[in-house]
């Protein structure tokens, strides 16, 4: 045990000063809502739109229908996802949107036993917009068409078997898809609505119980900068590489079905650069100098990565292109962590980072 | 050297603490200034210091810290035995012991038991010790107990999914658990299967047999409310709980207060600004007289008071990232930590919180605080 420091009194009589860089950070925030919140969930929108589009096309004529269409619909969708997933305060938080749109990482592949009890049931009712607002999240977006979509050889003759079975396996392909695009929608709308969040944040108001102004506002954005490196670093690698390549646990990959778990991870990192240089625009340019090239070294690594990455973390031999690609996205995470909330002067929680 | 712990106003850890912070330091740095001064209390927290994860002590004006293997959650004291546990943070895979009469030595570590993670709180009485644990596969979840001495668990009392806070109430005769109800892989902070309608509840254990004496639930129009925090009142009997709601599309009750062997009543939210708790409390505590339940949340930067005869809300205090939260010695009074370094003493009476003294470190304090 050490002795650090000695406690400061806090002139508390005085009223609290100003934020000198106040402006700045209003200004910041607002061109990260412009140039790359909305914009992310345009993208989704339009995406998850022509996801489910695609259903229904191929839900109008199953026997000459493509399953290829809905796992091009599919791929587009996830990585739009991959994009947006970042901000997961505002309208996504709402209604547990983020988790209906994907539900991962999920616990004892609750997913596959909710979906054989949803094939099971037969019943429409069960896809009723409002059914799946109130039920579990765990049988619905991302994560479960992915098993729709891609259970090896069997998705293709299942979702084109004939008569009802068939039929209904893509009823809850399509009201899935419908559910993500409603999602979509909604989130876009609420963001870019004449009372939604873009405007409470240009004229420093609040918006419903997330934020009460805008310097909050742009602490909750900041906030999910420095998280998203928690997704990527602790949630997609750790947790799939464990101490060593004998324990690790390739099925806790992202989107390993699909053999997305790579690509999600890269346009993760590649989201929040984007992210990042915004912000960045009115820092010390030594630091966004630095910043860029630790992005460029860990963007390099992660393209290293195999596409398999959990097979990957669990075999000796590839296994340090994953662990490089972790180290250079701590790095980023680090330096991250270390400049720009205060050269912005916008203040991180500790606690209200991070429920428990 | 052993150090003679003391226990008088400044509080248990004060002993050791004084010792090891060098009393010149701290005097020459107390004579320097006018008055306020530090008013005698200890306090232990989970803290992160220049970025390590650890535990910190404060007293004196001073800050002492120590490493632990992860980022810890609730300090638990152990008066019988001098010491103090600090429970791993969910998902965690430590406890550690800080012995108060060596603090320089190591802290002693001991595990979950086989297969399970700790939630970040425990609850001690005599020789016994409960932890709340989490198996890491299934989330459901059990009080474990344990020797107060060795440590090593004796039984494990199911719970229900995802306990959290526990104490003893009613002089040790009932353990109180929260059942936080969120349904997750225990492993990875994933997000919950369940969250629109979670089986949140706290329950009232025989804490001898496990035996479920009684089951406290809300509303169905309240399932997506977790119940987490607890603070039991000097009478023994009386619980304040707070809770996190998964859902902020609209405004639920964050705290209440549980009669053991009775029922629940909740507690308004603030008059005024009823989405100012943002939807999150996250710790909770009832004054030495009895007369007020104070409770904080990060997210909303407010630390909030209520009236626990009758329950109404009286007042805030505005503090950002505030979460660390504990009862002075004195009645109407509060000690409150914060994210950000600060150590606030609050004055509680019918207006709601002041600050007495405000003091700031270089430390990140975690959410729950222990004063002695």
């Amino acid at each position: 045990m050490q002795p650090t420091s000695l406690l400061k009194l806090v002139a508390d009589a005085k009223p609290a000063q100003p934020n000198p860089k106040a402006a700045q950070a209003a200004r910041a925030v607002l061109a990260v809502v412009d140039r790359f919140v909305i914009p992310s969930y345009r993208a989704l929108a339009q995406a998850a739109d022509a996801q489910e589009k695609a259903w229904t096309a191929f839900a109008a004529n199953r026997a000459a229908g493509d399953v290829q269409s809905l796992r091009a619909a599919y791929s587009a969708a996830c990585d739009a996802w991959a994009r947006a997933q970042l901000i997961k305060t505002g309208p996504l938080s709402l209604f547990l949107r983020y988790e209906r749109f994907a539900y991962w990482p999920e616990a004892r592949n609750v997913t596959q036993r909710m979906l054989d009890a949803l094939i099971v049931s037969n019943d429409p009712k069960e896809l009723a917009p409002a059914a799946l607002v109130r039920d579990s999240v765990a049988a619905q977006g991302l994560t479960a068409l992915e098993r729709l979509l891609y259970d090896g050889d069997n998705s293709v003759r299942l979702l084109k078997a004939p008569g009802r079975p068939g039929e209904w396996r893509t009823e809850i392909g399509q009201g899935i898809a419908r559910n993500l695009s409603a999602i979509a929608k909604d989130v876009l709308a609420e963001w870019t609505a004449p009372d939604g969040v873009r405007a409470m944040i240009a004229s420093n108001k609040g918006w419903k119980m997330i934020f009460a102004d805008t310097a909050e506002a742009a602490s909750l954005l900041l906030t999910e900068q420095v998280t998203a490196f928690r997704l990527m670093h602790d949630i997609k690698l750790l947790a799939v590489m464990g101490a060593s390549a004998d324990v690790a646990r390739p099925r806790v990959a992202e989107a390993w079905r699909s053999g997305r778990s790579q690509r999600n991870l890269k346009l993760n990192l590649e989201s929040a650069q984007a992210m990042t240089r915004i912000w960045a625009e009115t820092v010390p340019a030594a630091h966004r100098t630095k910043l860029d090239s630790l992005y460029a070294s860990a963007l390099k690594a992660v393209d290293a990565v195999p596409a398999d990455l959990g097979e990957a973390a669990a075999d000796a031999r590839r296994r340090p292109l994953v662990d490089s690609a972790r180290a250079g996205i701590k790095a980023v995470q680090v330096e991250i962590a270390a400049t720009l909330p205060a050269d912005l002067g916008i203040t991180l929680g500790f606690n209200s980072l991070d429920g428990d | 050297m052993a150090i003679d712990l003391k226990i008088d106003r400044r509080g248990l850890f004060y002993g050791a603490f004084a010792a090891l912070l060098g009393g010149s330091l701290a005097l020459s740095h107390r004579g320097a200034r006018a008055a306020p001064q530090w008013p005698g209390a200890s306090l232990l927290t989970a803290a992160r210091i220049d970025g390590v994860d650890g535990g910190a002590l404060l007293c004196d004006e001073g800050v002492c810290s120590f490493a632990l293997p992860a980022r810890a959650h609730a300090p638990v004291l152990m008066r019988d035995a001098g010491a103090v546990i600090l429970i791993g943070r969910r998902p965690g895979n430590f406890a550690a012991v800080l012995d108060l009469e060596a603090p320089e030595a190591a802290a002693r570590i001991f595990h979950p038991i086989a297969g399970h993670r700790f939630v970040g709180h425990a609850a001690v009485r005599g020789d016994s010790l409960f932890t709340t644990e989490m198996d890491e596969l299934t989330g459901e979840g059990a009080a474990v107990l344990r020797d107060a001495r060795s440590f090593a668990p004796r039984a494990r009392f199911a719970a229900g999914i995802e306990p959290h806070d526990v104490l003893y109430a009613r002089g040790g005769e009932i353990l109180v658990v929260a059942i936080g109800g969120i349904a997750r892989a225990a492993d990875v902070k994933g997000p919950p299967i369940n969250a629109g309608r979670i089986e949140s509840a706290i329950l009232e254990l025989d804490p001898r047999s496990g035996a479920v004496l009684k089951r406290h639930a809300l509303p169905d129009d309240m399932s997506t409310l977790s119940l987490r925090h607890m603070a039991l009142a000097p009478d023994g009997e009386t619980i304040a709980f707070g809770m996190q709601d998964q859902d902020r599309s609209m405004v639920r009750p964050l705290m209440g207060l549980l009669r053991v062997g009775r029922g629940i009543d909740l507690l308004p939210l603030p008059a005024g600004d009823e989405g100012g708790l943002r939807s999150y409390i996250g710790s909770v505590a009832v004054d030495e007289s009895g007369r007020y339940v104070a409770a904080t949340s990060p997210k909303g930067g407010l630390a909030g008071l209520w009236s626990l005869a009758d329950g109404r809300w009286l007042g805030g205090f505005k503090l950002d990232d505030v979460c660390g939260l504990a009862a002075d010695a004195g009645p109407e009074s509060f000690w409150a930590t914060s994210g950000h370094g600060d150590v606030v003493q609050m004055e509680a009476g019918e207006n709601g919180l002041a600050a007495a003294t405000h003091w700031r470190a270089e430390a990140a304090f975690d959410n729950h605080l222990l004063r002695s």
